[in-house]
């Protein structure tokens, strides 16, 4: 457990790299985007997050992981229920993300090339230089003539699996009410404590 | 006689507490077959068992460790663990014919058993041949066992069949460990402070999960099972890359 804390603690300067690569272009880019708006920025909490908000959101297809978090799930609930729950979903991951990527260390993040995943998706093999070092994939999707994130995989965890894993089991025992668990999100999120350094 | 009791408890405890059924729906059955925890009413008994545990002692152990030391004290601690702990790498590297692990775990022990004085600094890493774990269970999987149940362990956490009884064997590799065997004072106190200084490291990430999951159960044992794949694909020289597909471009 402790290491994979350790993986998610530490993000990441964009270094070096085949920035020849459109896909590893667009994430490097995005760290970098990261980095400048939230990391390395002095302002308020609240500032910080609500820029990041706007760098996550346009860069994560957000609503695509939603649903493919609810599973079997997604189409037993009613589209009022799937718009609320995308709303509440985006709202809380964006601020469960923030707080990851502010326990940020420093360490330098490698790109080392991009492989096709089939059905117009690829990964972007990453590093970061951190000991030991820890591998960092991120799942893409092409997106007309740009990319959206569809998930991060950190040292073998998936984003977009952990979450599937939790909300299938929370629905399963709530009788699939989609309903329940974004009531349960949403107050979560509102009680969310951003980690203090 | 005592130990036949236990058996026994133990026996009738899981018949008790029953096992997890497997749902109808195909989606549910699927992830029910990939996770594999049949025993999960009982898990999560000792899951929570874990947890008040981890509340009431070790987290605020680690907490208090990490007020009154130093950075640079906590990381040579790390370092001097991870020394000790690097045989039992290395003998798991050789069970697994991974002859290039074997060569950087041999030469981190050389290296920083004598210039890192003992373990407490890690010149290793600053002349690239970073850290690298490995462990029984991975061995285990190598030669072709399959990981079984998923089984949380009391005091230790998450882990599987498999994995339990690599770290079992693995604690019989670890060669300083028999020098204090006779001096149980020395051999506790040597655990406690292992695990409070791993405690420690986790604290935030830790915290970060417990505000975001619904359900800390099925949280940590997604990140667990996940996070071992990926491990042993490792161990077997695989690439790694996520086998699901995201079906819902498609679906409808």
């Amino acid at each position: 457990m402790k290491k994979i804390g350790v993986f998610l603690i530490v993000l990441m300067l964009s270094f070096g790299a085949a920035a020849s690569d459109p896909a590893i272009k667009f994430v490097q880019d995005l760290a970098d985007e990261i980095i400048a708006k939230v990391l390395t920025n002095s302002e308020s909490t609240d500032k910080r997050l609500k820029s990041f908000r706007q760098t996550f959101v346009s860069a994560v297809d957000l609503p695509g992981v939603g649903k493919f978090v609810l599973g079997t799930y997604w189409k037993k609930a009613t589209p009022a229920e799937q718009q609320e729950f995308l709303k509440v979903f985006t709202d809380f991951t964006t601020k469960t993300w923030a707080d990851r990527f502010g326990l940020y260390n420093g360490q330098q993040i490698v790109f080392s090339g991009s492989r096709n995943a089939g059905q117009n998706q690829l990964y972007v093999d990453s590093q970061i230089q951190n000991n030991p070092p820890s591998e960092v994939i991120w799942r893409l999707k092409r997106d007309a003539d740009s990319y959206k994130i569809i998930d991060i995989i950190v040292e073998g965890v998936s984003m977009a699996m952990t979450y599937r894993n939790e909300y299938m089991a929370f629905l399963q025992t709530r009788g699939g009410r989609v309903g329940d668990l974004t009531r349960e999100l949403a107050q979560k999120s509102a009680e969310f404590k951003f980690t203090t350094h | 006689m005592r130990r036949i009791g236990i058996a026994v408890l133990a026996v009738v405890f899981l018949a008790v507490a029953g096992c997890a059924t497997r749902p109808a729906d195909p989606d549910l059955a699927r992830q029910f077959d990939e996770i594999n925890d049949p025993w999960e009413p009982v898990n999560r008994g000792i899951f929570a068992f874990n947890g008040v545990l981890d509340a009431a002692v070790v987290k605020p152990l680690a907490v208090g460790y990490r007020f009154i030391t130093p950075q640079f004290v906590r990381t040579g601690v790390s370092n001097f663990f991870e020394n000790l702990r690097t045989p039992m790498y290395l003998a798991n590297d050789l069970m697994q014919a991974d002859g290039a692990k074997a060569c950087d775990s041999l030469r981190r022990l050389l290296v920083n058993t004598t210039i890192g004085v003992g373990g407490l600094f890690d010149p290793a890493s600053h002349w690239d041949i970073p850290k690298k774990d490995n462990d029984f269970g991975r061995t285990l999987a190598v030669w072709g066992v399959e990981r079984g149940p998923y089984f949380v362990r009391p005091f230790f956490g998450a882990s599987t069949i498999r994995d339990a009884a690599g770290w079992g064997v693995d604690l019989f590799l670890i060669p300083t460990d028999y020098l204090i065997l006779d001096q149980p004072e020395i051999y506790w106190s040597k655990a406690a402070l292992y695990n409070i200084s791993e405690r420690e490291q986790a604290i935030e990430f830790i915290e970060n999960l417990q505000r975001s999951s619904t359900d800390m159960y099925v949280t940590v044992r997604s990140l667990y099972l996940q996070n071992r794949t990926k491990e042993i694909a490792a161990a077997r020289g695989e690439k790694s890359a996520p086998g699901y597909a995201f079906e819902f471009d498609t679906d409808d």
